[in-house]
């Protein structure tokens, strides 16, 4: 009995010492392995590239979005499927289609907190690296505000980085505030690629990346908007012409056949400025031109079949999206080169069918059609038509005819011969639009500059808009107005 | 590590044991046996009492002989786990002795924490369940049989497929709003999208694991723990109850027996849709389209083959024989294919119609019997073999079973192994070695993707062709909405669990009274999916990923250790105290392995075997599909205190404390401390209470706190993870980090009166709780202009309120005949009490802007707000359906309908479209227009269980039910609305008398069937209210909802046990034979196929099947 007491004793005496050992913090310090977190990312200079790397998949979701850019124009009707949301139908209103811009503010967010993190790190042993960063970062940051204020006008500017739940509750800025942000982080992006000590304007080490020429082409197509709806007048029409001269002196030139401006890959083609980037097996959703290729099952028994770009699996073509008769009509022209690359008529035995998109017909791999072409964010030809227009805009007509007639040329359309009124030319640059960045995500915002600069009333023109007085911004939706109270609706709403 | 190197040592523990000696003159002899069994007990010591170091102990047949000094001795008798009893021998040679178990001694025994106790002296909530209600349920997870017999317990089983457990265990409403779960599930079979987390810890032989895939047959004992005095010394854990599971164990001294038992199982569906045949479905197909004024391609639809009712001009032979609608023009196939061709089909069943929409075309097609294929009767089998003893020193139950069951859905199957092995081995007579171990391997065959296999693929219209005339079968519409024989053609799925778990636990007697418990267990857990997809035809729609395979492999373990050291004393007599302390340690850690490739060369290798590279258009393209690798950890240690006292089991007062610490949490917040504590009165026990009609009555209270901390690393450090853009790596934030993320807690108060009628012929138990969830770890929105939309956080509180009644009553108590009933009855209101401050009203979260027609102001409503039941469902209210165009065109000039598809705002309203009801007169139909329609889920539960004996015949009959939630009937409203793909089966009631059908046609519940309602029609059916479901297989239409409150007629069973003088003869112990039906039937108003659905809407799928069993169970 003594020793089983003593043992007891003992044993007793470990276990309280165990209860008091484990009481140290350290039995339960994990240290992940297979997740970063913030206890160790943005701790070394090598974390900003990848971050940046990051941040462009927000802009290729953004750029990939066809219901701001173009669902509201007059570009497309439904095909065989429908996908159309109520912009298209314009029938928008705070309780139905308005925009919840979480998107575009996650986008700034990551935008934001790079900035605010490379601050504390000097890029000593290459310091063009950090203004090549920076540089790109400014650039997305100004595209997603660009694209937003083109969606919703008047924007809140969230310029701070957020690292918890403290969000300020920022009301909208007037858009001119928000253009002048746009404006400011374009020359910051500007000044920091002009800085660097290998600096060269010829320089698109990525098609798919921002640099110096297309952050050039995202401030003139700024500019514009800023001249024609925003009240920023001559003084902005002048710069954009500037800024478009130095973007033609970067070594960009137009290709000779129309079918290579999507045909050939952003990363090889003279034309792009920039593109977001579409491959079948990093984006296995495929982009845009899903919804307007067809799939086999619904073109079957058509007479041309074989030239009708299809995907065998619907989950590659959704068949829902066509020209519309109002943008065939613009390819008045018959020689115009672009009609085949533009859209085909389906011909079935019991007569004409569908008039299928073949901007973006996808690439034919041996198993399927997949639409992973790159999304055109900026081409020569349409950075030309801006010139065309500003200069139009200026009044300095012949100029204007100038830069219209590089686009015509290619097209073999022919010179300009129609009347050379800046109201003619202005509407021959919208229509010129039409025909050359059809399907491009640009018609809605084209439109709404030239509503706004007097050249077409969309209200008129626009057939699903006709007679309604759906204002022409969106209205956001309840989630952001309840999220934050000094968010007031969009105008007209 | 340290920490855990001692913790190990303590299982390795020695002792002392003593021995005896006898001598004397008076012999006695007899048998010791168990009171209850009448097994005779070996090992038992026999001793006298006046002489403590003299005796014997009984042999192999229990039998003893002792010498006396004299005839006037009192004979001692003890033996482990009995009590021990006093026999005075008043000179009597022979003695036959029964011992009676300890707990049968102090009563019905409970496991509270680390201690067992009668149950008179428990103060908590908690209810065990008899194993015989596990016995008689045909489904391999023991989650089915709890069902409706626990009051206070909601077990939410929304689908068939063999082997499925419920969603949760919902004990007193969870802790989390979302616990039954929204939306539709299309992964791993799951029929639910999503839900919160709000399982209850589930302990079995002392180790947390899953109660999934454990067989039943092994249960000896299941008790569910509901409020903080039970709970809360599982501390971290608790908060949503605790199930504590014992296997069964052999007994010391007992002979061995042999138990066999088999179950055979015949599976049918039990609800079914009634869906149009091809001929009815033909006709109604091509005469809505013809006369549709909605803007479809009716030339593509009608003559272009665009859907399965459609033709087109076939011009080459053999194209009708492989494509995928049946329907066709028969002279076309007679030029193509010629009159023998067609002769040989119109044999084999085809059959011709005059076309309703062009008369004088003759149109050929076939009807697939596509759901007389699908739906099977399926068999099962059940086997269990137990084999369990003891000696004096040991104890061993060693039981294997086989499972394997049948869907009804071809192709969809259950199979299980299990082993099971408890030892338990008395070292010395104060240190007693347990020894589990449990393997169990589950190979399961559901329908992975439930939305788009189940939901979407079993309700194809009867023209689709599903063997093509080679043989092979179609793809069916598309690999989205795929015929069931093509996936079990091409695809082969396997996956697999394999789990073991060992258990080593001692405890040694230090002192009579202090017990030192220690326990070591480990858990592996690995779960394997192997998938082969092989090469399907060149000619027909292809799948995404071609000759795809996928290798993913996740190993789980689990250490887990526990200290315990426990002294029992009394001071004067009277008084009782139990007093612990001891600590825990968990770590669970896991392994991903994921492996995927495509493009295979050959379909003979069914692992991975490609080049990473493949050529394509001379470009290089990457073959690999998933390649990634994880690891993960957590930990969690747990220090804890427990005490009980009760004097002359009169009065009774426990308490417990618990500090816990997880690793998830930053440094400062890791540990949180959990106390609780109750009271009892056993008012029967004074000297004041006579009464003869209330035989027993106690009133116990109780109040505590127990946690969750069910966070990933994260929500407290936030997460960077890859994403690719243009071949770059790419590292982009994923989520805000919030490090000041606390506890959440549940602060629980039980109050309770437990009586006993005439003789505890009546019991009667009710519980009042309040359950209040402070800190909930959810996610909270953040303003729109926050790179995140939210952010994990200690979220405000939830609280949970109700009352639970539990009756037992043995009707009928004659010696032949007996009638026992059991009822319960539980109501739980949840509501959300507090939210962080968000400057709007009731601080809500999510929610939407509704016009409420009571005030007529315009206010928030849905989400989640101060003083509101979560879960409410708002949708669109049909004040009825348009008679005629002319009634619609009246409509159309005052009212425009902005939920309408895009083309369809463009049509307006026909004749036969429902009339939306404008709630705030704005001439507009939008989201303002929401009307509230109820709640999703029930809110008052419970069940019923009948046992009635006559000799050896017993019959069972049980039933449970769930009122308070409605259910939109989605699967009726997609059938009618005909989906985007023109393709699913119509329902008969589009053809029945409450549907419009044409102009005039007043007063009709139904809208107009149609074609592509959502892509181009008027929402009349596919309509998502934001406040609703807000699912595409769901309809936030107000006529598509119904009350879902049911009783369910669970099972019926009636069993027979052989008498002794039949099994004698055959060397048997016991033969039981028995014949069940589970899910016999509903009692509900409900008409869609499942009112067993709380996530707000039945899709369809796999609903529940009709189970009858035949079985029986032999012991040697």
């Amino acid at each position: 009995m003594v020793f089983m007491k003593k043992l007891c004793l003992k044993i007793l005496m470990v276990f309280l010492s165990a209860a008091i050992l484990s009481g140290c913090k350290s039995i339960l310090d994990v240290t992940p392995q297979s997740s970063i977190t913030e206890q160790v990312f943005f701790k070394s200079e090598g974390d900003f590239e990848p971050n940046l790397v990051g941040i462009y998949t927000v802009m290729r979701s953004l750029a990939n979005n066809v219901t701001y850019g173009t669902e509201r124009g007059e570009e497309l009707i439904s095909a065989s499927n429908s996908r159309f949301t109520v912009a298209w139908s314009h029938t928008l209103s705070p309780s139905s289609g308005a925009v919840n811009y979480a998107e575009w503010y996650k986008g700034i967010g990551h935008c934001n907190l790079l900035l605010d993190k490379i601050q504390g790190f000097a890029f000593s042993s290459n310091p063009d690296l950090k203004k090549k960063i920076v540089a790109e970062t400014y650039a997305l940051r100004a595209y997603f505000y660009f694209h937003l204020l083109r969606i919703i006008g008047d924007a809140p500017l969230m310029l701070e980085a957020v690292v918890n739940d403290n969000v300020p509750l920022l009301p909208r800025s007037p858009a001119t505030e928000v253009m002048k942000q746009i404006k400011a982080d374009l020359d910051a992006a500007i000044q920091q690629f002009k800085g660097m000590s290998n600096f060269s304007a010829t320089s698109y080490p990525s098609k798919y990346r921002f640099a110096y020429g297309s952050v050039l082409a995202m401030k003139a197509d700024a500019l514009l908007w800023s001249a024609k709806v925003l009240g920023g007048g001559n003084a902005d029409l002048q710069e954009a012409v500037t800024v478009i001269s130095d973007i033609e002196t970067t070594g960009l030139s137009l290709n000779d056949n129309f079918g290579n401006v999507t045909g050939i890959r952003a990363s090889a083609n003279k034309e792009v400025l920039i593109a977001a980037y579409f491959q079948r097996d990093e984006t296995a959703a495929g982009n845009y031109s899903k919804n307007a290729l067809p799939f086999l099952s619904i073109i079957q028994g058509a007479l041309n079949l074989d030239s009708i770009p299809y995907a065998v699996s619907s989950g590659n073509g959704q068949g829902a999206y066509q020209i519309s008769p109002l943008s065939k009509s613009l390819f008045s022209n018959t020689a115009d080169k672009r009609i085949p690359f533009t859209w085909i008529l389906e011909r079935q035995p019991s007569g004409p069918k569908v008039s299928w998109i073949t901007k973006y017909p996808g690439t034919k791999y041996s198993d399927d059609r997949v639409p992973d072409n790159d999304i055109i964010v900026y081409r020569l030809a349409d950075v030309y038509l801006m010139k065309a227009e500003a200069y139009a805009a200026l009044n300095d007509v012949a100029n204007s005819v100038k830069y219209l007639d590089y686009v015509r040329g290619r097209a073999g359309t022919g010179a300009y011969a129609g009347a050379v009124t800046k109201a003619a030319v202005e509407k021959e640059i919208l229509d010129e639009r039409g025909r050359e960045l059809f399907f491009e995500n640009k018609r809605w915002f084209d439109l709404l500059r030239f509503h706004k600069g007097g050249t077409v009333n969309v209200y008129t023109y626009v057939p699903n808009l006709a007679g309604k007085s759906t204002p022409l911004f969106w209205p956001v939706n309840s989630t952001v107005l309840a999220n934050n109270p000094n968010i007031k609706q969009t105008d007209g709403y | 590590m340290k920490c855990l190197r001692i913790c190990c040592c303590f299982l390795f523990l020695f002792g002392i044991q003593k021995g005896y000696s006898q001598s004397a003159e008076f012999t006695v002899s007899g048998t010791v046996r168990d009171s209850a069994t009448h097994e005779p007990l070996i090992g038992v010591s026999i001793s006298v009492k006046s002489k403590p170091a003299s005796g014997t102990v009984t042999d192999e047949g229990g039998h003893f002989i002792v010498k006396l000094a004299s005839g006037n001795e009192t004979l001692l008798l003890r033996m482990i786990n009995y009590s021990t009893k006093e026999v005075p021998v008043n000179n009597r040679r022979e003695h036959n002795i029964l011992l009676s178990t300890v707990s049968s001694q102090l009563g019905e025994v409970l496991i509270v924490g680390y201690t067992e106790q009668s149950v008179k002296k428990n103060t908590a909530a908690i209810s065990k369940l008899d194993a015989a209600e596990l016995k008689n349920n045909p489904n391999p997870n023991p989650v089915q049989a709890l069902q409706g017999k626990v009051a206070g317990v909601s077990i939410p089983i929304t689908q068939g497929q063999p082997g499925i457990g419920a969603t949760n265990i919902i004990i007193r409403g969870g802790t989390k709003p979302n616990a039954y779960g929204s939306g539709l599930g299309n992964n791993n079979g799951e029929s639910i999208g999503s839900s919160d987390g709000s399982d209850p810890l589930v302990i079995i032989d002392g180790v947390f694991r899953s109660m999934n895939d454990v067989n039943p047959d092994d249960i000896e004992s299941l008790q569910v723990m509901k409020d903080a005095a039970s709970t809360a010394i599982y501390g971290a854990r608790g908060a949503n109850g605790v199930i504590v599971i014992k296997t069964k164990r052999g007994r010391l001294n007992t002979r061995s027996s042999i138990t066999l038992s088999h179950r055979t199982t015949w599976e049918t569906q039990a609800r079914d849709y009634k869906y149009l045949s091809a001929a009815e479905y033909l006709r109604l197909a091509r005469t809505t389209v013809a006369n549709t004024d909605d803007a479809i391609n009716k030339d593509n639809l009608l003559n272009n083959g665009g859907f399965s009712a459609g033709t087109r001009v076939y011009t080459q032979p053999g194209q009708y024989g492989k494509n995928i609608y049946l329907t066709a023009l028969y002279d076309n196939i007679v030029a193509v294919e010629g009159q023998q061709y067609v002769d040989n089909l119109l044999a084999k069943g085809w059959q011709t119609m005059d076309d309703p929409i062009n008369p004088g075309t003759k149109l050929l097609y076939a009807d697939n019997h596509y759901q007389d294929m699908l739906w099977k009767t399926g068999l099962s089998n059940t086997d269990n073999v137990t084999i369990s003893g003891g000696t004096d020193k040991a104890d061993y139950n060693f039981s294997m079973g086989y499972t394997d069951q049948k869907g009804v859905l071809v192709g969809t199957a259950y199979k299980r192994y299990n082993v099971l092995g408890n030892f338990g081995y008395q070292a010395f007579d104060n240190l007693k070695l347990d020894f589990m171990v449990n393997y169990q391997n589950v190979i399961p065959k559901y329908v992975d993707a439930y939305q788009n296999d189940l939901v979407r693929a079993i309700r194809i219209t009867p023209l689709i062709r599903i063997f093509k005339d080679d043989g092979n079968p179609t793809p069916g519409e598309l690999y989205t909405v795929r015929n069931r024989f093509h996936t079990l053609r091409y695809d082969d799925m396997r996956t697999s669990t394999e789990r073991m778990v060992t258990r080593m636990a001692a405890d040694w007697t230090i002192i009579k009274g202090l017990h030192f418990k220690p326990s070591l267990s480990y858990l592996i857990d690995d779960y394997t999916e192997m998938f082969m997809r092989k090469g399907t035809p060149a000619d027909e729609v292809q799948p995404s990923m071609q000759r795809w395979k996928d290798d993913y492999t996740n190993s789980s373990r689990q250490l887990m250790i526990d200290q315990v050291l426990q002294y029992d004393f009394n001071v004067q007599q009277d008084h009782h105290v139990t007093l612990l302390a001891g600590m825990n340690y968990t770590r669970n850690t896991n392994h991903v392995k994921d492996m995927g490739s495509q493009r295979a060369t050959n379909d003979y290798i069914y692992t991975i075997d490609e080049p990473t590279t493949t050529v394509i258009n001379g470009a290089v393209f990457s073959n690999v599909v998933d390649f990634s690798t994880t690891l993960g950890e957590t930990r969690s240690a747990s220090f804890f205190g427990q005490f009980s006292y009760d004097y002359k089991m009169r009065y009774i007062l426990g308490g417990t404390l618990r500090y816990d610490g997880f690793s998830n949490f930053a440094p400062d917040n890791k540990y949180a401390l959990f106390p609780s504590l109750s009271a009892g009165w056993n008012i029967d026990k004074e000297s004041f209470w006579k009464s003869n009609i209330v035989s027993s009555l106690k009133v116990r209270g109780s109040w505590g706190v127990a946690g969750l901390s069910g966070l990933s690393l994260s929500d407290t450090y936030g997460q960077y993870s890859s994403a690719s853009y243009a071949m770059y790596a790419g590292i982009i934030r994923a989520g805000l980090s919030n490090p000041g993320l606390r506890w959440e807690s549940t602060v629980t108060t039980d109050l309770a009166v437990d009586a006993g009628f005439l003789k505890d012929r009546i019991t009667l138990s009710v519980d009042y709780y309040n359950k209040l969830t402070k800190d909930r770890l959810t996610s909270k929105p953040l303003p729109s202009e926050a790179p995140f939309t939210t952010i994990t956080y200690n979220n405000g509180a939830l609280r949970n309120r109700g009352v639970e009644v539990a009756i037992g009553a043995a009707i009928i108590r004659s010696p032949k005949f007996s009638w026992n009933a059991n009822f319960s009855f539980a109501f739980n209101r949840t509501v959300i009490t507090k939210l962080p401050q968000n400057n709007r009203a009731k601080n809500r979260q999510g929610g939407d802007i509704i016009f409420d027609k009571a005030s007529g102001k315009e206010i928030e409503a849905g989400g989640f707000a101060e003083g509101e039941r979560p879960y409410g469902i708002w949708g669109y209210n049909v004040l009825g359906v348009f008679a005629t165009n002319e009634e619609a065109a009246a409509w159309n000039a005052r009212i425009k309908d902005n939920l309408a598809s895009p083309q369809g705002i463009i049509v307006g309203k026909r004749g036969g479209d429902f009339i939306f009801e404008d709630v705030n007169n704005d001439g507009v139909i939008d989201t303002k227009d929401q009307v509230f329609l109820g709640y999703r889920n029930p809110d008052k539960i419970g069940g019923i269980q009948n046992t009635f004996n006559y000799k050896g015949f017993s019959l069972r009959i049980t039933a449970d039910y769930a009122l308070g939630h409605i259910i939109s009937n989605g699967a009726l409203a997609r059938s009618m609305g005909q989906g985007r793909a023109f393709n699913e089966g119509a329902p008969s009631q589009a053809i029945g008398p409450d549907v419009w059908k044409a102009q005039g046609d007043e007063g009709k519940k139904y809208a107009r069937f149609s074609f592509a309602d959502y892509d181009f029609g008027q929402r009349n059916y596919l309509r998502s209210a934001t406040l609703g479901n807000n699912n595409g297989y769901g309809s936030d239409v107000s006529v598509m909802f119904e009350k879902g409150d049911f009783l369910a007629l669970r099972e019926i069973t009636l069993s027979y046990d052989f008498p002794a003088r039949i099994t004698n003869r055959f060397k048997a112990a016991g033969l039981n034979v028995f014949a069940s039906v589970y899910n016999v039937a509903y009692l509900t108003g409900y008409t869609g196929l499942n009112p067993e659905i709380y996530s707000g809407f039945d899709p369809g799928g796999y609903p529940r099947p009709r189970q009858f069993s035949l079985g029986a169970n032999l012991r040697f």
